[in-house]
This record gives structure tokens, sequence and C-alpha cells, in this order.
């Protein structure tokens, strides 16, 4: 008969690890069953009120409010898509190891990228709504900085990977550095960097439905201020709308990425 | 060298035809019987309906007419858990072994006893000492039971489709089919391969239905031969009478040379296994 | 501009992909550019960025970006490390309740598994649905029926990220070899015998890795739930933002990244020994 083998100590282990995690948490969070049986129905009765019905209908007269708030979020999401990706561009020349000028610009640009990409979009956003007031303009920042950094990201990544032959072509021709960007690496990519602005282009729709909740701009405005008011027709109708745009959106580019890679 | 005829068949295929929801007919009306015991070799082209005729016996593939009968009972006809307890006595074999990569070759061998079991039991993975003993013998029987408790995939071809085997085995089968079982092996694998189940066979009182496709070993190794073509049963008799002029026939072509196995010597074969286990 | 037109004739000679942009497609590389730049200013316009509001906001958000650091309110350490980690709790205990219900889910979604074309299709769609309503807008209906706290935050992390995990699960079921589960069903095991034997350790390693890639995820998630009121850092932020304590602010930021980026590193290395 074969020697059984050993204990799995490693695994117990690290399954021990994670279930006094878990009961940490449980214990932190107030997870408990009863209370959420106890509140379920409460949801339940609030789920549908936001349900039209005779007493409640989606009133047509909301609608206009309602379209005028999700095409500033689509603005602010596109307008931080086109600008995140654009600054992107002359950040790769820095942030990509093989265009890079030097390993400490490198190195630099990297850390930043990193250190931007560890701020929550809303945390940022919420920041800046104090900075900058209360509307679209600190969500467009906000968002502005989120494409930069995956945009950024995902570019350099794939600049890294590309063939390596133009560049040197072009560099045995004599030519510079941004010469060789320019020639060489940015036509290998340009598909890549079209679908990498149409990605965060769907995040950013998803982020900019809720940066109302913290005050800056597009729907989630107008659903904050449903919800306090208790108006429930109408967060049902804000809600729902914002899954149809969110779901389109969505359906759309990435329709339109599968066509362009 | 037929079974004695006398015995009831352990598997009767009557009067069946497989057409696929694309149109293929696949098996055309074919009445089989098969008794216990039986060492039978199913040879064809590849697309004569081989594959299908042994799935119809576990019902992997369901006729669209005609009855299967296995131990008497018909199989088409069975709900979901009498098709999974009839399974439970067919054993299989596959052309790619078909093990669960990641699991380890004594898990892959105790699913064989997963139709035998309760559901609470089997899915908190808790086997019966008997099952595991069972399991590690059938494993001892292929000759690489120092192997349980490796990952499936780290065993070379050869090795994989001998755990497939006992994995069979450990299912205690009144009945045993094998899909193309070695076509994926070299020579001197193929025919250890061949031999351990032809010896299980006599060993169990198995009725065994292989498909192949090469001649040599089908010749070499089976108790009864039957041919298909086009879904057709064209030749069903004793494998001695057998001679290349047979196969022609039943291929519609002359034999090729990659028709042949290739015989590997005893000594060769044995070589080559001894350096299997040795590794 | 001179220069650029010519890049596709230098590109052609040097590079392996020569010729892939003719005079027209170059015609349309211009109108997609011009059109994305009008799309642009017609999304500018309607958000009222102009360049006095920007004139007029970046130098305050100067101002309080330098009272934020200057230096930051270290006072403040204990109860950021109080609300972070209980942001870590949200996002562990909700990461494992979507790691769970995802397997049906993923399950159901998977092509491979089914024998109705029909029920993959629903599942898929269900996910996308769930995924659909954001952790913030969840957050807000569970404060409805647990209250406000990081209950209702952990239930809105675990019900959003079943979208994501589910789908994930069920691509990678859909790519486990087919006739391993063949062989199993032939034995004559259940369908539930089939998932358990032939599936899951296939897949166990790498849906480990999905798990804590939305782990990930939902830390960061967890540090914003709070601006709603469902518990975590959020809420320090949230009070200390209105009370204009910048300097505190800033230390919950600092937190946020140092925490952020640990957790990154960490799950991608353990990911990286997964597989």
């Amino acid at each position: 008969m074969p020697a059984k083998p050993p204990f799995p100590w490693r695994g117990w282990l690290a399954a021990f690890a994670v279930a006094a995690i878990l009961a940490w948490s449980w214990r932190g969070t107030g997870f408990s069953l009863a209370v959420l049986a106890q509140g379920l129905p409460e949801m339940g009765e609030y789920l549908a009120r936001l349900t039209p019905s005779a007493e409640r209908p989606w009133h047509a007269r909301y609608l206009p409010e309602i379209q005028a708030r999700l095409l500033e979020t689509v603005r602010i999401a596109f307008a931080a898509s086109v600008i995140g990706s654009a600054l992107s561009l002359p950040f790769v020349l820095v942030g990509t190891r093989t265009l890079a000028p030097a390993r400490w610009a490198y190195n630099l640009g990297r850390g930043f990228l990193n250190l931007l990409r560890t701020i929550p979009d809303l945390v940022l956003a919420t920041v800046l709504v104090a900075a900058l007031g209360l509307g679209p303009l600190p969500g467009l920042v906000a968002l502005v900085f989120f494409t930069f950094g995956i945009v950024a990201k995902l570019l350099s990544d794939t600049i890294e990977t590309v063939d390596p032959g133009p560049m040197e072509a072009i560099a045995a021709a004599g030519g510079t550095r941004l010469q060789r960007a320019l020639f060489a690496v940015f036509p290998q990519v340009a598909p890549d960097y079209a679908a990498y602005t149409l990605y965060a282009f769907e995040i950013n729709v998803r982020v900019a439905a809720v940066l109302g909740l913290v005050g800056a701009g597009g729907i989630g405005q107008t659903l904050m201020t449903d919800i306090q008011l208790f108006r429930y027709g109408r967060i049902g109708l804000v809600v729902f709308s914002i899954f149809v745009v969110v779901l389109v959106i969505d359906a759309f580019s990435t329709w339109l990425r599968s066509r362009l890679v | 060298m037929a079974a004695a005829p006398a015995s009831p068949p352990v598997v009767a295929f009557e009067n069946v035809t497989k057409q696929f929801p694309n149109g293929h007919v696949a098996l055309r009306n074919v009445s089989l019987t098969f008794p216990r015991g039986e060492f039978v070799v199913v040879v064809g082209l590849s697309g004569a309906g081989k594959s299908t005729l042994i799935r119809c016996v576990n019902r992997l593939v369901t006729p669209t007419a005609g009855r299967v009968l296995v131990d008497g009972v018909d199989v088409t006809s069975l709900g979901d858990a009498a098709l999974r307890r009839a399974r439970a006595g067919i054993g299989m074999i596959f052309q790619n072994y078909n093990l669960v990569r990641r699991s380890s070759v004594l898990r892959n061998v105790l699913a064989g006893r997963l139709a035998y079991l309760p559901t609470w039991r089997t899915l908190l993975g808790l086997f019966p000492r008997a099952d595991v003993e069972l399991a590690l013998r059938s494993l001892e029987r292929v000759g690489i039971v120092e192997k349980a408790y490796q990952r499936a995939d780290t065993l070379s071809g050869g090795q994989q489709q001998r755990v497939a085997i006992a994995r069979a085995l450990t299912q205690r089968p009144a009945i045993l089919l094998a899909d193309e079982p070695v076509a994926s092996l070299d020579p001197p694998t193929a025919h250890q391969v061949m031999r351990d189940l032809k010896r299980l066979s006599r060993e169990e009182n198995l009725t065994t239905l292989v498909n192949l496709h090469f001649i040599d070993m089908a010749q070499e190794y089976a108790d009864r031969i039957v041919g298909l073509r086009a879904g057709e049963v064209v030749f069903d008799g004793p494998a001695e009478g057998v001679t290349e002029q047979t196969f022609e026939a039943i291929y519609g072509r002359r034999i090729r040379p990659d028709d042949l196995r290739g015989a590997a010597a005893d000594e060769a074969a044995a070589a080559a296994d001894g350096a299997a286990l040795a590794r | 501009m001179t220069p650029a037109t010519r890049t596709p004739a230098a590109g052609g000679g040097a590079g392996p992909a020569p010729g892939r942009a003719g005079a027209g497609t170059r015609a349309l590389r211009i109108v997609w550019a011009l059109s994305a730049v009008a799309a642009l200013w017609w999304s500018l316009g309607g958000l009222e960025v102009t360049p006095e509001r920007l004139s007029r906001g970046l130098p305050q958000a100067g101002t309080i970006i330098r009272q934020m650091f200057t230096p930051p309110n270290w006072a403040y350490l204990p109860d950021v490390a109080e609300g972070l980690s209980q942001s870590v709790q949200i996002a562990a205990l909700g990461t494992f309740i979507a790691a769970v219900l995802a397997l049906p889910f993923g399950a159901l979604a998977a092509r491979n598994l089914s024998r109705l074309a029909a029920l993959p299709l629903v599942g898929k769609l269900a996910l996308n649905v769930i995924r659909t309503f954001p952790e913030l807008v969840l957050a807000l209906l569970f404060i409805r029926a647990v209250g406000p706290g990081p209950f209702a935050g952990v239930l809105a992390v675990g019900i959003h990220s079943i979208g994501m995990v589910g789908k994930l699960y069920a691509e990678r079921i859909e790519t486990v070899d087919r006739a391993s589960l063949e062989a199993l069903s032939a034995s004559g095991a259940s369908p539930l015998e089939v998932f358990r034997y032939g599936v899951v350790p296939e897949v166990l390693p790498d849906f480990l890795s999905f798990a804590l890639y939305r782990f990930d995820l939902n830390v960061r998630a967890a540090t914003v739930l709070g601006l709603v009121g469902a518990g975590g850092i959020g809420e320090k932020i949230q009070i200390m933002r209105t009370a204009q304590q910048w300097p505190s602010v800033g230390t919950i930021l600092i937190g946020v990244i140092v925490l952020v980026g640990l957790v990154d590193y960490v799950s991608a290395r353990l990911r990286a020994r997964l597989t």
C-alpha cells in the first residue's frame, strides 16, 4: 500500500485563518440573520412602494428632470473618459518601461500611478465636493483621475508587451524617443487604447450614477433628494431608469469593444 | 471461442437506430446480443457508429428507435434514478482517459463508487473504509497503487488510462465499455492496456465491448469481432476466422499502414511497463 | 501635422503591419477624433464647467489639500484604524456571502452543465441584472431593512458582488473538460455528484482566486459605503468633511491609501500562489 500523503497543514491553517477573520467580521459588523429576517418584510414593503401602483404611479411629469439628470450623468462619464484617457497618453512616455527616459522616471511614474489607483473614486469625489462645491464638477474631476489611472495602467502594460521591432527600426533611423512612441508604438496599440477608453467609460457610467449620493452631480443627486423626501414613486422610476441606462450603455460599449479587438 | 450460447445475453440491441438532431444517422436498425464474459471488439472507420453503439449501452446516447436491454432491462426507457443505478453496473473507459485532472488518483478511482452511496455522504466526501480499500485494490490490480495520492495530471498517458480502468473496476461492473482506449497511446503501452483489459475481463467474467480502429489489435485480443460501416452491422463473427480481407470488406477500402498499431513484442512491452512502474 | 501624415509610409517600411492605415482609414480617424472632440465640447457645456469655476475652485482645492497634509491629524489615527478595520470586516463578510451565493448562479449560468439551452441565458441575465445595481443603492435599500450601520454594508457588498463573482465562476466552469464529466455520469453519478467530483476539484483554486480579487475590490467599496450610512471608514470621512476637519480627513485618506495598497498587494501575492 502507498504511504499516505502528509497532513495538509497549510491548507487547514489557511482555512482556520479565514474562519477566524470571518468570525471577527461577524462580530464587528453586527451581522444577524434574525435582524435580517425581521427587516426583510419592511424592505419588501419599501420595494413594493417603489413599484408603480394606482396610488403611486410613475408620473410622466417626473421624466424631464430625470432625463436631464441622466444626461448629466452620461456627460460626466463621457467627458471624464475622454479627458482621462487623453491625459494617459503623455503619461505612458514616462510610465512605461520601454519608453521611459530613465529608470528613476519610470519608477516615479509607476509609483504615482499606483498611489492614485488606491484612492477609491467616491472618496476622492467626496473630498472634491468639499473643495469645489456641489455639482457635477467634482464628480467630473474625480472620474478624470480614475480614468487616467486605469487607462494609463492598462495602456502601459500593453505597450510593454508590444513588438519592439518597429521601435528599433525608428531608433536605428535616428528617431527620438517621442518619434519612436508616435510612429512605432502608438499605431500598434491604438485599438487597445480605444478599447480601454470604452471600458473606462462603462465603469464611469456606473460610478457617475451614484456620484450624486455624495453631492457630485448626476442622477444620484435626484435619487438622494427623493429618498430624503420619501418620494417613493420617483425613487422607483429613478432606480429603474439608472438600471436601463447602465444596461444599454454597457451592451453598446461591449459590442463596440468586441469589434475593436 | 464465442461464449456459451446457452446463457442469456447480458446486453442486447433490438433494432436500434440513432439519428442525431443534425440528421446524421449513426446507427441503422442494429440488432446484436452479447453473452456474459465475452470480449468483443467493434471495428469500423471513424464515423461508422462504433462510439454511438457502445454509448447506447449506458445511454450516454439515447437511441431514436429500438431497445437496448441490459440484464433484461430496457435502458432506453429508464428514469434518471434508475438509469444511474443501471450505469453503476457498467464501467466505461475513454480515449482521453477523462480523469479529473486536479484530483488525486485515489479520488478519481473512488468516483466509481458514487452511484452506490447516499448523496449526503458523497457530497461530504465520506467514503466508507471498504470502498477506499476496494479502490486501492483496483489500483493494485492495474499495477499503479503507489501513485494513489498523486494528482492525476502528473501521470503519463498509459498510467492515466490504467487509473481509468481502476475507476471502472471499482464500480464492480458486469459490463465494461471501452471507447478507443488505446488511440492516444504508443504501441507498447497500448498493448499493455489491452492485455490489462483482457485479463480483467477474464478474471471478473465481464462482458466487454471495445472500440478499436487497429485491425491487428482487434485480431489479437478479441473473442468476437463486430464490424460497422455507416451505422450498419456488416460483420459479426469469432475473431479466429477474420482475415485482412474481412477488414477490407468492413472498411470498404484497402488496408493501410495506419490501420495497424504494430505488434509490440511482449518483452518490449513488459520492459516499457517496468520502466513506467519504476518511474 | 506633416510628419504625422507620413507615418503610415514610414511605419510600413519599418513595422510588421504595413498598409493598415490607407487614405480612407486616415480620413475616418480624423472624423472619429473630431467627433470625439465635439462630443466632449457638448458634454462639458452641459456641465457648467467654465474657466471661471475652475479658476475659482482649483486654488481652493489646493488650500484644502494643503491643510489635509501639513500635517495630518495623527491623534485621530486610532479612530481611523477602527473605521478601517470595520471596512475590512464588511468586505470580508460580504465577499464570503457573495462567494457562496454565487455558486448556484455560476453553475446555472455555465453552458456545459445544463441540458437546457435557455437556463444559462437566464442565469447570465440574472447575474448582469444584479451587477447593475450599485453597492450604494443597495446599501440604501438594506438600511431600510436592518437599519444604518455596517450590517447593511455587508449585505450590499455581498449581494452586489454575486454578479461579478457568479459570472467569473460560470466562465471558469465552462472551461472544464466536458469529457471528464461524461465519465462520471457514465459511472452513475448524479448531477450534484458530477459537480462535486468533476467540477469542484478543477475550479476550486480559481474560485478562491476570484474571491480574493473581489475582496480587493470590496475593500475599496467598503470605504465609501459609510458615505450613505452603511458603516466603515466612510462614515468618518462624512463626519470630518462636514465638520471641515481637513487634517483629520487627511489622516483618513492616508489610512485608506495604505489599507487599499496593502490589501491589493496581499491579494495579488496570494492569487499568484494559488494558480
